[in-house]
């Protein structure tokens, strides 16, 4: 990843405060090049607002965050976005969605359509991307999102629960298509419900909750830490440890 | 860069227009919206042809005036769509009943008429709630009118005849001529097609509306379902800036306009064939569209700038209807009111509005005030151009994303 010294992201003590609402953090947070970082807590943790975070989409009220050693604001196109919805529009065709996201990226037609063909590659979708995306199955809609983003070739991935909602074979599909990218250099950030696929899939973990950051480290030695049999219980007695 | 920029202001107009094209109920219900005034129209006759409202004419009195005056009652009555007139011989002089107007003539009304001083006296019942009775009733004062004139002709014949002088009846009645002459605002004489153009701007005016109604719609609900459908939280991340954002989801919105004014300009065209309208030549065409154009940018800016500030679905259709429901009484005011002859305070308040604008430069080039056209064209192109403003001001990602 040309241009991009390690870390990829740097969490360095990041508060979001809401006027009404929780605060989250302050979040202390590293993914390098090659890895796979899971954040795992329970809904209203405060996963996405981290992640709203460290995309921009929300300011930082204290702390900083650093893609590739910029503010996430002036980090555009360093990071790519697969979030939890399958965010679609159903009137455009697979290939239209990534013609139109490749321009936005791009900002040039000839440029945008070298994108989207590489895209519509990743995404395995064949002739289906001809069809209408709002009669893809959830999974077809994940994988439209997700080839566009690996299409990207951005340093940074984020993933907001990739494979929630999918059927086995098409989250087995989804998570080799993450640690592709992890192998091939990408600081990978995502968040999930599934311990097992955690456990299998990612380097290491961090678990959080109240919006602060509990414990993080490699699975096995998360396991060891607190001498559980799986992630589940080593996340419940992180927790546990912490009120 | 600037390159690049447009091709994502591009790209974000060409996506919305797509989805909107596609979206086959909406376009269908644009059709139908769009014919729903002259629908309005046919049904109303059509309706009215099939009613038979019963005019009554109660003879009281059966000498020749009061033969007359049915006489040209039934005639007056006579293809008036939907009323149905029956004379009834009847000595209680009152209405009979099923009937919406009942006209009675009461005895001596023959012997009255032909007096030189005594009144005519005739009495009208109206069934109250019912617009056939409104109706006819206008038929039936016409008709009363006319005769009234017929007698008091005749009476002043007569006197003169007494007096042994000739006058022309004509003028003792009507002593008074009215020559009137349409002007111009400067004073000068209009021509019929003057006149025309100046009955065509308030009606291209009025028609504006119907052309800012679905853009208003179509930015709010692209931009209420991006929020909602999560594709907001993509677009944020993306490298588009708030400015091309706002262009994109404007000129979205104003293809929206574009299919909804094609349709409206067809159902315009059907209307004016049918009423043999006049007046809009090429000039006011023109006009008329660069001031649509402008109408529409602030349409579509002041949505996306409250739609930006005010999350949710429900909020987006409130917020529609008040900017639509502004237009439209703008649009409607300038149809019954003179705004330039408004007091200060009252006219300053409108000039904020931009729609004011719109409908006075339309009007102001039909009367062949060309400076003060122009002159409203620039304010509204800067009113535009400072709703534009205010809603790249607005624009921040987190404010296309659902709260979590």
């Amino acid at each position: 990843m040309a241009g991009c010294d390690d870390p990829v992201l740097l969490v360095d003590g990041a508060v979001k405060r809401f006027r009404r609402g929780p605060v989250v953090g302050p979040l202390w947070l590293r993914v390098s090049r090659g890895e796979l970082v899971a954040l795992i807590g329970p809904n209203g943790a405060g996963k996405t607002t981290t992640m709203r975070m460290i995309l921009g989409i929300y300011p930082v009220d204290d702390g900083r965050i650093l893609v590739c050693g910029e503010p996430p604001g002036r980090a555009r196109g360093r990071a790519a976005f697969v979030p939890e919805e399958t965010a679609i529009y159903p009137r455009l065709t697979g290939w239209e969605h990534l013609v139109f996201y490749s321009r936005l990226y791009t900002g040039s037609r000839r440029e945008a359509l070298q994108l989207a063909e590489r895209a519509a590659g990743l995404t395995g979708l064949g002739k289906a991307l001809h069809r209408k995306a709002g009669e893809y199955s959830k999974g077809m809609k994940r994988r439209l999102l997700l080839g566009f983003a690996l299409a990207l070739e951005t340093p940074l991935l984020l993933l907001d629960e990739p494979t929630s909602g999918l059927d086995v074979e098409a989250a087995v599909r989804i998570r080799s298509l993450i640690r592709n990218a992890a192998d091939s250099g990408r600081a990978v950030l995502m968040t999930s419900h599934n311990m097992l696929e955690v456990e299998r899939l990612a380097d290491r973990v961090v678990f959080i909750a109240s919006g602060r950051v509990v414990d993080e480290g490699a699975p096995r030695s998360l396991l060891e830490k607190y001498g559980a049999r799986d992630l589940e219980e080593a996340f419940v007695k992180a927790v546990a440890g912490h009120r | 860069m600037a390159e690049r920029a447009l091709d994502r202001v591009a790209a974000l107009a060409w996506k919305d227009a797509l989805e909107l094209l596609r979206d086959r109920r909406s376009l269908a219900l644009m059709v139908v919206s769009a014919f729903l005034f002259p629908l309005l129209g046919v049904l109303v006759t059509g309706l009215q042809r099939q009613q038979a409202a019963v005019v009554a004419v109660v003879l009281c009195d059966h000498g020749e005036a009061a033969e007359k005056l049915a006489g040209l009652i039934t005639d007056a009555l006579e293809g008036a769509p939907g009323l149905r007139v029956v004379v009834v011989n009847a000595s209680g002089c009152r209405a009979p009943e099923g009937a919406v107007l009942a006209v009675a003539v009461p005895p001596g009304f023959s012997v009255n008429a032909s007096s030189l001083g005594k009144p005519v006296i005739i009495k009208l019942y109206k069934v109250i709630g019912s617009p056939a009775a409104d109706t006819a009733e206008a038929y039936v004062s016409a008709a009363l009118q006319r005769f009234s004139q017929s007698l008091a002709r005749e009476r002043v014949e007569r006197l003169a005849k007494l007096a042994g002088v000739h006058v022309d009846p004509g003028v003792v009645l009507s002593p008074l001529r009215l020559v009137s002459e349409e002007v111009t605002p400067s004073g000068a004489q209009a021509s019929p097609i003057e006149a025309a153009r100046a009955r065509a701007a308030r009606f291209l005016a009025f028609a504006v509306f119907f052309v800012l109604n679905p853009a208003a719609i179509a930015v709010a609900d692209s931009i209420s379902r991006e929020r909602e459908s999560g594709t907001g939280e993509l677009l944020a991340v993306t490298p588009l800036r708030g400015w091309e954002f706002v262009a994109g989801k404007a000129i979205g919105g104003t293809v929206a306009a574009l299919v909804a004014g094609g349709v409206d300009a067809v159902a315009a065209l059907a209307y004016g064939f049918a009423t043999g309208f006049q007046g809009a030549d090429a000039g006011l065409i023109a006009v008329h569209v660069v001031e649509t154009m402008l109408a529409i940018v602030v349409t579509a800016s002041l949505t996306i700038l409250a739609t930006l500030l005010v999350p949710g679905q429900r909020a987006a259709t409130l917020i529609t209807s008040t900017i639509t429901g502004l237009a439209m009484m703008i649009f409607f005011s300038v149809l019954f009111i003179d705004i330039k002859s408004l007091p200060a305070g009252i006219k300053a308040l409108l000039y904020l509005v931009p729609y004011t604008h719109t409908a006075l430069a339309i009007e102001s080039y039909a009367l062949g005030d060309v400076a003060a056209a122009l002159l409203h064209t620039l304010v509204l192109a800067v009113l535009s151009v400072a709703a534009l403003a205010a809603a790249v001001k607005a624009y921040r990602p987190d404010r296309l994303v659902k709260r979590s």
